[in-house]
């Protein structure tokens, strides 16, 4: 049953509209007789329609408690009215009623006007349900569109994503195979270059690794076998970049150890920003600094087992940042040219050996020619005396018997001498004794010692040079080789009325040399080789076998040393000669 | 056919094998054995220097027996300079040395040498390849002289 509030201020009307009401089978639960109180209890019953009388008493009027009801409450409101003035009426339409019954009226006028505002009421609530449903379904469709939209978007977002990460791994899978494609080629190249063309290989290799993996500068360096030193040995420079091969020789790795202690670990070195680097790498950050190097990466050269250098890669003109990938590339290029170094070292040794063995091989024939010549002769001055002998015995000539004896025993003991210093010359390569840091001073003084008796008797001055080094030789060998020369120059001094013998000692020449030197008779230019030669003598009638310088010659050879004269005949003689320092003085 | 008044010239650093080729030599129609020790002096003979100025004292070989291991100028540069020089190249040269190296041989017949002998072992031998000489080169062999 539907409830009605009815407002109406005359209460007699008021009852008969009740009853009307009850009639047509309405429930009128209230009646309020002024604006105030129909807008109370309005909210408190919660009517289903409002009959609202316009003229009522008090302050309030029906269509201004109509409006404040129709504020808080969606219910349908039909006026009550005696007139229908216009003004009213505006008044009444903006509380937007659902009808108007004007006074008197009869039930069924009563009945149709409330049926209709219930209808009217109910389709426009139907109506504003259905709007909003449409209006919720729309917007949910709305927010469903932009839901699926974003949807697409993150997937198109993957998509591209996805998209550009095979992209990159195509890419790096096509860099790898570039770069695989030049260290094979440059692998091939060296198997075919030979000893003298390595080093051209190498930079040729350098400057491929260099302008693929798009540095400024890379290079090579090597160790010396003690690892004290190392030397730039190959570079390869981007155009503009200063080349730093010639600043980069003969450095100390004492003064890197930050550097060494890695490369030692056979760790790759990566520094991103050399501005960047630790205090502990101070040295290491000056001299890269000093190059312009900003970011690089240095790989350790090892052959077999042994750290023998490094590849380095320098960015000048920027920044560069490797990613591992890039660094096991450079890795491979590292590989290659410890490959190719070694190659030249197998190559180079095996070329030293093969001229050593030539060498070596020379000598001998020289070595056995020589003795075969030198030692016959004797033998035929024996053989030809011994027969003269005999015929002198049977002669009973006793004046040249004695003759053909001497002969005979100047021979064997001239053999002697040439067979002891045959075998003394043949041993000085195979017998040495250990080589030890000895001042050559107290060489010279032991030879001096030797000979003492011989200089003092020839009336020769011997000056000694005041400041001589260190040298690091077999002693008593290089004790003989004075004792040789010093004994030559007293056996070639002549007839000097100043006789002088100098031994001293020229650090200014770019190997430092010793010297004897004498103002004795000298040596024309002509004979400067032959008197190294065995057996040979410029003086047949003077004593000694000729092996001397021979055995000079070689035991400097042995100690690394090479021996020549400087003289000319008659304006004394100068044997000059090298050998290994035991350090600087 | 013995030319009595010929002269060797003995170019020998070895003073014993000297004194065994002289006396190898005595007793043959040999006139003058000249004995020099170095190539120098062999140079000096030959070319009337020094000492040997005198060209009836000193006068030209008839054959000259020739050492290859001399002090100063070594055989083979002595013989180079025989050959090279017109009044001297027709004297013959015999190499007599202890050397029976291939290198040595080859290098006296480049520079040709007239003959290369290799001293033996044996005073019977060597009085033998004396005799040899002095009847090849002194008594058969005839020398063109300029």
């Amino acid at each position: 049953m539907a409830k009605i509030l009815v407002v109406e201020d005359e209460s007699i009307v008021a009852i008969d509209i009740k009853n009307r009401l009850k009639r047509l089978g309405y429930d009128i639960p209230s009646i309020a007789y002024a604006g105030e109180e129909a807008v109370e209890k309005a909210t408190k019953i919660c009517p289903d329609l409002v009959l609202m009388d316009i003229m009522l008493r008090g302050e309030m009027d029906g269509i201004e408690a109509a409006r404040l009801i129709h504020e808080r409450l969606d219910v349908p409101i039909v006026y009550l009215t005696a007139f229908s003035d216009e003004d009213t009426l505006q008044r009444a339409k903006i509380t937007g009623p659902f009808g108007y019954i004007i006074k008197p009226f009869e039930d069924r006028e009563l009945h149709v006007a409330l049926e209709i505002a219930f209808y009217r009421h109910k389709m426009e609530k139907n109506l504003k349900e259905s709007e909003e449903h449409l209006r919720a379904a729309r917007d949910n469709l709305e927010i469903k569109v932009l839901e699926r939209t974003a949807e697409l978007a993150a997937a198109n977002k993957d998509l591209m994503e996805e998209i550009a990460e095979r992209k990159k791994a195509e890419e790096a899978v096509h860099h790898k195979m570039e770069f695989e494609n030049i260290i094979t080629a440059l692998s091939t190249n060296f198997i075919n270059l030979g000893l003298e063309k390595i080093d051209e290989g190498i930079n040729d290799a350098l400057k491929r690794v260099g302008t693929f993996s798009d540095v400024d500068r890379c290079y090579t360096f090597q160790f010396s076998d003690d690892m004290t030193k190392m030397d730039n040995t190959h570079e390869w420079c981007a155009q503009g970049i200063v080349p730093q091969i010639d600043n980069l020789k003969d450095l100390s790795t004492g003064d890197f150890s930050w550097w060494m202690d890695k490369l030692r670990l056979l760790k790759n070195i990566y520094i991103p920003r050399v501005v960047e680097m630790p205090p502990e790498a101070e040295a290491e950050k000056e001299i890269l600094q000093s190059q312009s190097i900003q970011s690089l990466v240095v790989i350790p050269m090892v052959c077999e087992g042994k750290l023998i250098g490094y590849v380095g890669f320098d960015s000048v003109r920027s920044e560069k940042a490797w990613s591992d990938e890039d660094i096991k590339l450079l890795k491979i290029a590292g590989e290659l040219l410890t490959n190719a170094l070694r190659r030249k070292r197998v190559e180079s040794e095996k070329a030293r050996l093969i001229k050593e063995l030539g060498t070596k091989n020379a000598e001998m024939e020289r070595f056995t020619y020589t003795v075969s010549h030198d030692l016959r002769s004797p033998l035929i001055t024996i053989q030809g005396f011994l027969g003269f002998l005999k015929k002198d015995i049977r002669k009973i000539d006793d004046d040249k018997s004695d003759i053909d004896i001497k002969m005979i025993e100047n021979a064997v003991k001239k053999m002697d001498a040439l067979l002891s210093n045959t075998l003394e010359l043949s041993r000085i390569g195979r017998v040495t004794n250990p080589p030890e840091a000895v001042s050559y001073e107290e060489i010279v003084v032991d030879s001096l010692a030797q000979l003492a008796e011989n200089i003092r008797s020839s009336g020769i001055s011997v000056l000694v040079a005041k400041e001589l080094p260190q040298v690091y030789v077999d002693r008593m060998r290089i004790t003989q080789v004075l004792v040789n020369l010093i004994e030559n120059s007293i056996k070639y001094i002549g007839d000097q009325t100043d006789p002088r013998i100098e031994i001293g000692y020229d650090a200014d020449k770019e190997k430092p040399v010793f010297y004897i030197s004498d103002n004795g008779m000298g040596i024309d230019p002509s004979q400067h080789e032959k008197v190294f030669g065995l057996f040979y003598k410029l003086d047949k009638k003077s004593e000694g076998s000729g092996a001397g310088l021979a055995i000079v010659k070689r035991i400097l050879e042995v100690h690394g040393g090479v021996v020549w004269i400087e003289s000319e005949e008659g304006k004394g003689c100068k044997i000059c000669f090298t050998l290994p320092l035991a350090g600087k003085i | 056919m013995v030319n009595k008044l010929a002269t060797v010239l003995l170019v020998e650093d070895d003073e014993t094998h000297a004194i065994l080729i002289m006396r190898s030599f005595e007793g043959m129609g040999v006139e003058k054995i000249q004995w020099v020790s170095d190539g120098e002096q062999a140079m000096d003979y030959l070319q009337h220097r020094g000492i040997y100025a005198d060209k009836e004292k000193s006068p030209h070989p008839d054959v000259i027996l020739l050492d290859l291991h001399l002090p100063k100028l070594s055989g083979h540069e002595v013989l180079k300079q025989i050959k090279s020089l017109e009044e001297l190249r027709a004297i013959p040269v015999v190499i007599l040395t202890t050397s029976k190296n291939e290198y040595d041989m080859a290098k006296a017949y480049l520079n040709h040498a007239n003959s290369y002998l290799v001293k033996p072992l044996g005073l019977d031998k060597f009085q033998e390849m004396v005799k040899e000489i002095e009847v090849y080169w002194l008594e058969w062999n005839q020398t063109h002289t300029s």
